[in-house]
C-alpha cells in the first residue's frame, strides 16, 4: 500500500520530467548537459580573454591611474622593433620545430610499431621528457648546450670532433636550433604515443595483402600507413603548431629569449611587455594578437586541407 | 609555581589605545614579552640566495623571540621586481621584504615601502655604523627606509695563473688595456677572454654596467636626472660601446645567463676576466666548487678613477605592516633589527652571512671582525679589497629606474648581439628614460 502510494506521488514528476524533455528536445538536453563545463570554461576562458580586451583598451599599469586608450596600445605594440623581431623569430621557430617534431615523432611510432625486445620499456620510458615541465626541460638543455661547460661540448671535446667548444648558446642561429631541440624533446613523446595508436589501428591484413603484391616497405607505407594516420597526423601538426606558437618556458629557462633577441619569441615579448615593462596594456594588447594569430593560422590551414585529410578517406 | 600568560587578543590590544605606548615599552619582544602576547605573524618576502641560511636564522630568531612568526616566501632574483611589484599591488600580505636602492624610489613612490626612521628612532644610529654607499642606497628623500641585509661592490676579477702563463704581470688598468690583454690572450689560445653575464631579464646586468661605468668616473644620469649617455664622449657611452666592439669587433668577450653559470665557466679555465659582485670571488675560490680554486683575484675597476658601484640590499619595511597595526610595526622592528642590526655588541646575521657566504657588509664594525678578516682572506687581497671599498660609491636613482633597467637591458643585449647599433641602441635607451620620466612626472 505504501509502495502504491509512493509510485502514486513519483507519476507527476515523472510526467513533469518527460514533458520537460520533450520540451527541451535532444538538443536542449545536450545544452544543459554540457552547460556546467561551458560554465567552467567561461569562468577561466572567456573571462579572462574579456578581461585581457578590456586591458587591452587601457593604459594599465601599477603606478599610474588606468585610463581609456582605444588602439593605441595595439598601435604601439605592433609599430614597435621589437614585435617584428619576436613575429619573424616565432614564425622561424614554428617553420623549424614543427616538421622536425612530426618528424620525429611519425618516424618514432613506426619503430614502436616493430615487435623488437624491449619494445614495451621503450614506450614506458619515451614518456619522461612530455612527464617534464618544461622549464626544466629547459634547465636540462641548457646545461647540455652551454657554451663553456655544457655536456655536448665537453662530450664532441673529448671525443676529439671538435677542438674547440661550440658557441650553442652566444650565436644565434645555434641557439635557436637548441631550442628546437630542447622543443622537440619536450614534444615528441605525446606526438608519437598519439601516431603509434594510428599505426596499431591500420588492419594488418592490408599489409599482408600488399606484401603478397610485392609491394616495398616504402611502397607500404606511403599507400597504407599514411592515408590510414592522416586524420591523426593533421590534428598531432595542428597542435604541435599552437605549442610552437606559444612557446615560451623552454626559451625562458634555456636562452632567456638570447643571444640577444634571437630566441624571444612573441610570448616571451609579451611575458617581458607585461611583467618586466610592467605595462599591462600592452601585455594584454599582445596576447590578444597571439591569440587571433594562432586562431588565424588554424583556420587558415584547416580550411586549406581537403576533408579527407582530416576525416580519414575511408569515409 | 608557573604563572599564567595573560593573553591579549589583537583587537583588544589595539582597542585599549595604549599599542602605541605598549608597543614602545616592550621593545623586545622577548620571551617574556611574548609570554603576554599572541603570537604576531609576519611575512618576510625576499629573492631566492642561500635560502636555506635564511631559514636557519629565523629558526634562531624564533628562539630568541617566540611571539613573533616569520613566514618566508621565496621568488627567484631575476623576477623579484615584477614578482615584487605585483605582490604589494595585489596587498599580497607582507610585511617585511628585501629590497635595493634601485627600486626603492618606485616602491616609495608608490608607497608600498615606509621609512624604518618614521618608525623606530634607533635607525638613524646606525648611520655612523654603516659604509656610506650603502647607507645612501637606503635613502630616499632625505628618510632611511632600511638597514642592510648586505651591502656589496662589484668589482672587476681576474685569473692570475692564466695572466701569467700569458706573461701578463698585472691586471688591466684601463678598459683599453682589458682589450690589449685579451688579444694577447685570445692570440695564444683563448677565444673568449672576457666573459660577460648579460640576458635581458637579469637585473645584474644593469648593476655590473653602472659599476664599469663608475670605473671610468662616469654617471648614468645627472643632479637633474637627465640622461649623460647620449654624449658620445660620456663614459657611459663609451663603457656601452667597449662591451660592444669587445664582441663584435675584437671579439674577445662571450656571455652566459647568470651568475652560476659564470663561476661554472670561469672555472673551466677559458675566461680571464669578469665583473661581478664581489662575493662570487668567495665561491670562485672555493676549491669544493672550482678546480681553480686560488687563482682568481680583484682588481681595481679598470678605468681611469677605478671608482666601482657600492649598493646596498636592505630590509624594508611595508606600508602593509604598518596598517595592520602597531605589534606587527614592532615586531618587524625586532625583525629587521636582529638580522641586520647589533645585538648585543654583534651583527650575528650579518656576520654570519660574511663568513660563511663572502656576502658583503654594510656595517664598519664588520670590517675589524677577526673572523671576517680570517673568512675574507682565504679567498679575496683584504688589502686590494679595502682599496677598492674605499672608491665604491652608490648610484643616482629615479621611481622609474627599475623599469627603464628592463628597457635598457633589452638595447644592450641587441646591441651586444649585433642586432641594433650603438647610436641606436644608446638612443632609445634615452628616448625610453625619457618618456617614463615623464610618465613619472619627474
Amino acid at each position: 500500500m505504501q509502495q502504491a502510494t509512493v509510485a502514486h506521488d513519483r507519476l507527476p514528476s515523472e510526467a513533469r520530467w518527460r514533458g520537460g524533455r520533450r520540451r527541451l528536445g535532444v538538443r536542449g538536453t545536450g545544452v544543459l548537459m554540457v552547460l556546467p563545463v561551458v560554465l567552467l570554461i567561461a569562468l577561466f576562458t572567456l573571462y579572462p580573454f574579456g578581461q585581457a580586451v578590456y586591458d587591452s583598451m587601457r593604459l594599465t599599469s601599477p603606478f599610474f591611474p588606468g585610463r581609456f586608450v582605444g588602439l593605441d596600445n595595439f598601435r604601439n605594440v605592433i609599430g614597435s622593433t621589437y614585435f617584428a623581431d619576436a613575429v619573424r623569430v616565432t614564425l622561424t621557430f614554428t617553420a623549424l620545430a614543427v616538421p622536425v617534431t612530426v618528424l620525429a615523432s611519425l618516424l618514432i611510432s613506426l619503430l614502436l610499431n616493430e615487435r623488437f625486445a624491449g619494445n614495451t620499456a621503450l614506450r614506458a620510458a619515451m614518456l619522461l621528457p612530455w612527464a617534464l615541465p618544461a622549464s626544466i626541460t629547459g634547465i636540462v638543455w641548457k646545461w647540455m648546450f652551454l657554451d663553456s661547460w655544457g655536456a655536448i661540448n665537453v662530450g664532441l671535446y673529448e671525443l676529439g670532433v671538435v677542438d674547440k667548444y661550440i658557441a650553442w648558446l652566444t650565436s644565434p642561429r645555434l641557439a635557436m636550433m637548441a631550442v628546437v631541440v630542447a622543443f622537440m624533446w619536450a614534444q615528441t613523446p605525446l606526438a608519437a604515443t598519439l601516431l603509434l595508436i594510428a599505426v596499431q589501428r591500420v588492419p594488418h591484413e592490408l599489409y599482408d595483402a600488399a606484401s603478397l603484391d610485392g609491394a616495398a616497405t616504402t611502397v607500404r607505407f606511403r599507400d597504407i600507413t599514411l592515408p590510414a594516420i592522416q586524420p591523426t597526423l593533421v590534428i598531432v601538426t595542428l597542435y604541435q603548431i599552437l605549442m610552437a606558437f606559444t612557446t615560451f618556458d623552454i626559451t625562458y629557462a634555456l636562452t632567456h629569449g638570447g643571444p640577444g633577441t634571437a630566441t624571444t619569441m612573441l610570448t616571451y615579448f609579451t611575458w617581458a611587455e607585461s611583467f618586466k615593462m610592467l605595462n599591462f596594456g600592452s601585455g594584454a594588447a599582445l596576447a590578444i594578437l597571439v591569440s587571433l594569430a594562432s586562431v588565424l593560422v588554424i583556420t587558415v590551414l584547416l580550411r586549406a586541407m581537403p576533408k579527407e585529410a582530416l576525416l580519414g578517406e575511408a569515409r | 609555581m608557573e604563572r599564567q600568560p595573560v593573553r591579549l587578543t589583537r583587537r583588544s590590544f589595539a582597542a585599549s589605545g595604549l599599542g602605541a605606548v605598549a608597543a614602545a615599552a616592550l621593545p623586545r619582544f622577548g620571551s617574556s614579552a611574548a609570554s603576554a602576547q599572541e603570537a604576531v605573524d609576519l611575512n618576510f618576502h625576499i629573492w631566492q640566495y642561500g635560502v636555506e641560511t635564511v631559514q636557519d636564522n629565523i629558526k634562531r630568531f624564533h628562539e630568541l623571540y617566540p611571539g613573533v612568526k616569520i613566514s618566508l616566501s621565496d621568488v627567484p632574483w631575476n623576477s623579484y621586481h615584477e614578482e615584487s611589484v605585483n605582490r604589494l599591488r595585489s596587498k599580497t600580505p607582507t610585511d617585511v621584504m628585501y629590497n635595493g636602492g634601485d627600486w626603492l624610489e618606485e616602491f616609495a613612490t608608490a608607497g608600498w615601502v615606509v621609512p624604518l626612521e618614521d618608525h623606530f628612532d634607533w635607525v638613524r644610529g646606525y648611520q655612523d655604523k654603516i659604509f656610506p654607499f650603502a647607507w645612501q642606497d637606503m635613502v630616499f628623500q632625505d628618510k632611511v627606509y632600511g638597514l642592510p641585509y648586505y651591502a656589496d661592490t662589484i668589482t672587476f676579477m681576474y685569473n692570475e695563473q692564466l695572466l701569467k702563463d700569458a706573461g701578463i704581470a698585472s691586471p688591466p688598468q684601463t678598459w683599453e688595456e682589458v682589450t690589449e690583454q685579451s688579444l694577447a690572450l685570445k692570440a695564444k689560445g683563448m677565444e673568449y677572454p672576457y666573459l660577460y653575464v648579460l640576458a635581458q631579464d637579469l637585473p645584474t646586468v644593469s648593476e655590473a654596467f653602472v659599476s664599469t661605468v663608475f670605473g671610468r668616473g662616469g654617471e648614468l644620469i645627472d643632479e637633474n636626472d637627465e640622461p649623460l649617455w647620449t654624449d658620445p664622449n660620456s663614459p657611459a657611452a663609451k663603457q656601452f660601446k667597449w662591451f660592444v666592439d669587445a664582441r663584435n669587433v675584437d671579439k674577445i668577450l662571450t656571455f652566459v645567463s647568470n651568475e652560476t653559470d659564470a663561476v661554472g665557466a670561469m672555472s673551466t679555465g677559458q675566461h680571464a676576466f669578469i665583473v661581478l659582485y664581489n662575493y662570487h670571488l668567495a665561491e670562485l675560490n672555493d676549491a669544493a666548487r672550482s678546480d681553480r680554486a686560488g687563482q682568481f683575484k680583484v682588481a681595481l675597476m679598470p678605468g681611469e678613477t677605478h671608482e666601482c658601484y657600492g649598493f646596498s640590499k636592505f630590509y624594508n619595511l611595508t606600508k602593509m605592516a604598518v596598517d595592520r597595526g602597531p605589534e606587527v610595526v614592532n615586531a618587524a622592528g625586532e625583525f629587521i633589527r636582529y638580522f641586520a642590526g647589533e645585538i648585543d655588541g654583534q651583527y650575528p646575521i650579518a656576520k654570519r652571512w660574511a663568513v660563511e657566504n663572502g656576502v658583503g657588509f654594510g656595517v664598519k664594525p664588520l670590517f675589524d671582525d677577526p673572523d671576517v678578516r680570517a673568512a675574507y682572506s682565504k679567498w679575496i687581497d683584504v688589502d686590494k679589497w679595502t682599496e677598492q671599498l674605499s672608491l665604491a660609491r652608490a648610484q643616482r636613482h629615479t621611481p622609474w629606474q627599475g623599469i627603464w633597467n628592463e628597457l635598457f637591458r633589452l638595447e644592450h643585449v641587441r646591441a651586444v648581439a649585433g642586432e641594433t647599433s650603438v647610436e641606436d641602441a644608446l638612443q632609445a635607451s634615452a628616448d625610453n628614460w625619457n618618456e617614463l620620466k615623464s610618465q613619472f612626472g619627474g
